[in-house]
């Protein structure tokens, strides 16, 4: 992965997490393979970009995480997230943001 | 058994991230519910073919938490990509109490093919505690065949300063059920300065069936252990090779 696609991938991530958790609460490695579906293989990230993410959307109060035991008996309790009102807002805000960049870019590559 | 291979594999990432107890304790909690879902869905239940080497692992983390560099402690531990049946190639730890497993096994506690350590199990062993089925070498050393060291018992030979084995012995003290050369040598075959035994060669002091006073001349104890124990006088012949009896 070039530094560039890394960097733009790291910049976009906290939208993408936020789309994810409002669309169906998840936990953790949900939302790895939920990113890596839903690009179709383009964000295949590993946990230790991942989650930081998602600490600091929880730290900043726009995801809140509860415990879930799987319906397996056998599973182990798993920690979802979910998005709060804040989070909503932010995803807004976030996404406006997202837009403006976009057509500002595309005005000048063409 | 799984979740101890997690629990340690996860350890061993947050081990090498400085931050605070908390966060290593959040991190270690997702690590472990990752390897957990990735064992469930692939099968596979190695943490470092799930998700890699740990220190690889560690600096993804610490690159998206923003700890500095030079704050990562030094890593602590070397495991090989190569495998042979699960098992690393060569495993080196240098943590207090952790156990190195590989067919090179080198740590604090060694357990491989050849282990090297404080505490060392495997076929070959060297270690200040050493159990190697076919080679042994230590402070204290044990094997089935060869033990060499400064306490050492063996099955077959053992050699050092105090030698107890089942067949041949050599040491300062040496005790046998075959043959034994040393300083104090006990066995049916025993060639020392003090020696006890049915077939013995003393030079101060001896006790036994069939006695004689050194000095001799080699030709004349090998011809006499091959009368009465032929198959002790490959051994007594070797190490009085090497040793000179007068």
């Amino acid at each position: 992965m070039s530094e560039l696609e890394k960097q733009l991938k790291k910049g976009v991530i906290s939208i993408i997490v936020l789309t994810l958790i409002k669309q169906n609460d998840l936990y953790g490695y949900d939302v790895l393979k939920q990113m890596e579906i839903e690009s179709d293989g383009y964000f295949k990230l590993k946990e230790g970009t991942v989650y930081p993410v998602l600490y600091r959307l929880e730290d900043d109060g726009y995801i809140e995480s509860y415990w879930q035991k799987p319906e397996t008996d056998r599973g182990v309790p798993r920690k979802y997230y979910r998005i709060t009102d804040s989070g909503k807002r932010a995803l807004k805000s976030y996404q406006d943001e997202w837009r403006a960049f976009i057509g500002a870019t595309k005005k000048i590559l063409g | 058994m799984k979740e101890t291979r997690f629990t340690r594999y996860a350890e061993d990432v947050v081990k090498m991230l400085n931050i605070k107890p908390a966060l290593k304790r959040r991190i270690k909690e997702d690590l472990l519910a990752t390897l957990v879902s990735k064992a469930e869905e692939t099968g596979i239940d190695d943490p470092y073919k799930l998700m890699g080497d740990p220190q690889v692992v560690a600096e993804e983390w610490r690159e998206n938490l923003g700890i500095p560099i030079n704050i990562v402690p030094t890593r602590l531990e070397y495991r090989s990509k190569l495998e042979i049946f699960g098992i690393p190639f060569v495993h080196m730890v240098w943590e207090k109490n952790k156990v190195a497993k590989g067919i090179i096994a080198i740590g604090p506690i060694a357990l491989g093919v050849i282990a090297i350590g404080g505490i060392g199990i495997g076929l070959i062993s060297l270690a200040a505690l050493s159990m190697g089925i076919i080679f042994s070498l230590g402070s204290i050393s044990v094997s089935a065949l060869y033990a060499f060291g400064i306490v050492n018992f063996s099955l077959q030979l053992a050699a050092g300063v105090i030698a107890i084995s089942n067949n041949y012995a050599c040491g300062v003290i040496a005790v046998a059920h075959k043959a034994a050369i040393g300083v104090i040598a006990k066995a049916p075959v025993a060639i020392g300065v003090l020696a006890k035994g049915h077939l013995v060669f003393y030079d101060e002091e001896g006790a036994g069936t069939i006695l004689y006073k050194m000095p001799q001349q080699l030709e004349f104890i090998l011809a006499e252990v091959k009368r009465y124990y032929p198959e002790v006088v490959e051994f007594v012949q070797k190490v009085l090779s090497i040793i000179p009896i007068d």
